[in-house]
């Protein structure tokens, strides 16, 4: 039933477009902003990186916290819990649905750049950084789409938190982790140093996957301490 | 069968019901009228532990209120909300409220944000009467909706409520509910639900806006 929903809905759509606005950015802000007049694939992937870690909060966020907050607007909350979901089940399902839908995204254009330039030997690294990224921020925009009826303010309280995170881990070394995937951060750096020398110890894909579980952890405990807040975010 | 026992409810500093003692039958219509903020809405949401109270409810299952807070998602179509119910409930039971609300008059395609008023009562009907509940608490449920689709409703809830035995609670504003659909009659205020002897007796009270 969640499927069919979001089928008639077309979400897939505006992922698909999400994601082919990431991998054009990735093409065009190089031309354009460092008169790159020729962009290899590697600088094209750590260009496509660089918009969906530093972009990626305010474009996938909107998506993922319209798609999620339906369900307070039109006041099916109460329909949900009739045929037995939990608030945990519900958002569960729904932002499983966003995020198969801008993964299935994120492995067809980076199909379609390797083919373009004729090199799939980084296809799958370069799909699990984005992934990674993507997974991160579409769990923390489902917190808010969950703790806040008001899309606008969920929005916003995203981009304030993400904001807060690069200011956080700016101040000092110890709290890197705020901004694990930003620019600024070792795993960016040293992913671009992987793309330059080919060197596999800069690759830290499980220390991300770890990172992301530790996230949709926190994810859960607040699904679970703040229950109420979806039945009264759903009927007032 | 639905009983409140000692209930209290209180929204804020504001006091709605003050020690509430009352049984609502099964098998007949309990309609509950009381003037505009009195606390009906309330009441009914704290059936269903949705606000806090005081005293105790006993209801012979889990109560479902059917409100303009409980839809059903407007992006699925006719079929797909169907076909679950016929998963997840008893499938001929399903198929027996589809036909008595007369939903096979609608293309199975159809959107249910693309249906009349009317019809997205009724599917509201077939989606939370499907798991069989004991006790309906039915929110301004005919509000705005067009003639046919009302008296439909009218019909179908006279002979679900005798046939099913359930309790079922109409919280309405509307005097053609209590004209169309016989039963017992309520009316909310001073902190109080009372019982009034007859329909006549709460039309008027309702036109008085108040006993």
């Amino acid at each position: 039933m969640e499927l069919q929903r979001h089928i008639n809905s077309r979400n897939y759509i505006f992922c698909f477009l999400t994601v082919i606005a990431c991998f054009a950015f990735g093409y065009i802000l190089p031309i354009s902003l460092d008169h790159i007049q020729y962009l290899t694939l590697y600088d094209y992937f750590k260009s496509v990186y660089t918009v969906i870690t530093q972009f990626g909060p305010m474009i996938f966020s909107i998506v993922a916290i319209c798609v999620l907050n339906i369900d307070y607007k039109e006041k099916n909350i109460l329909f949900y819990r009739n045929i037995g979901y939990s608030p945990l089940r519900h958002f569960l399902l729904r932002s499983l649905y966003i995020w198969l839908f801008f993964s299935l995204s994120l492995l067809a254009m980076n199909g379609v750049a390797c083919m373009v330039f004729g090199d799939f030997s980084q296809f799958i690294t370069m799909f699990l950084y984005y992934e990674n990224a993507l997974i991160y921020e579409v769990l923390v925009a489902s917190i808010f789409a969950y703790l806040f009826k008001n899309i606008l303010l969920a929005f916003c309280l995203n981009l304030v938190v993400w904001i807060g995170q690069i200011m956080i881990a700016a101040a000092s070394e110890l709290f890197w982790f705020f901004a694990y995937y930003d620019a600024s951060s070792k795993l960016y750096y040293d992913l671009e140093k992987f793309l330059d020398t080919g060197n596999t110890s800069m690759l830290h894909v499980l220390p991300s996957v770890g990172y992301n579980l530790c996230v949709f952890l926190i994810f859960i405990i607040i699904l679970i301490l703040c229950r109420r807040r979806w039945i009264k975010n759903g009927i007032y | 069968m639905l009983e409140f026992i000692g209930y209290s409810l209180k929204i804020g500093n504001k006091e709605l019901i003050k020690n509430l003692n009352i049984k609502f039958r099964d098998s007949v219509i309990s309609h509950l009228g009381g003037s505009n903020g009195v606390g009906k809405s309330c009441f009914a949401k704290s059936c269903i532990n949705i606000l806090d109270y005081e005293g105790e409810i006993k209801a012979s299952s889990e109560p479902v209120v059917i409100g303009s807070y409980s839809n059903v998602p407007s992006d699925l179509r006719l079929n797909n909300l169907y076909v679950f119910l016929k998963s997840k409930y008893e499938n001929k039971y399903v198929e027996w409220l589809f036909f008595m609300l007369g939903l096979d008059t609608i293309p199975k395609s159809f959107r249910i944000k693309n249906m009349s008023d009317g019809q997205k009562q009724k599917m509201k009907l077939l989606t939370f009467l499907a798991s069989k509940p004991r006790v309906i608490i039915l929110d301004e449920f005919t509000n705005a909706i067009d003639k046919k689709s009302t008296l439909d409703i009218y019909d179908f809830l006279i002979k679900y409520v005798e046939q099913e035995g359930v309790t079922c609670v109409n919280i309405s504003h509307n005097l053609s509910d209590i004209e169309h659909m016989s039963g017992r009659y309520y009316y909310m205020e001073e902190k109080t639900i009372k019982e009034v002897d007859s329909k006549e007796e709460i039309i008027k009270t309702y036109i008085r806006g108040g006993r």
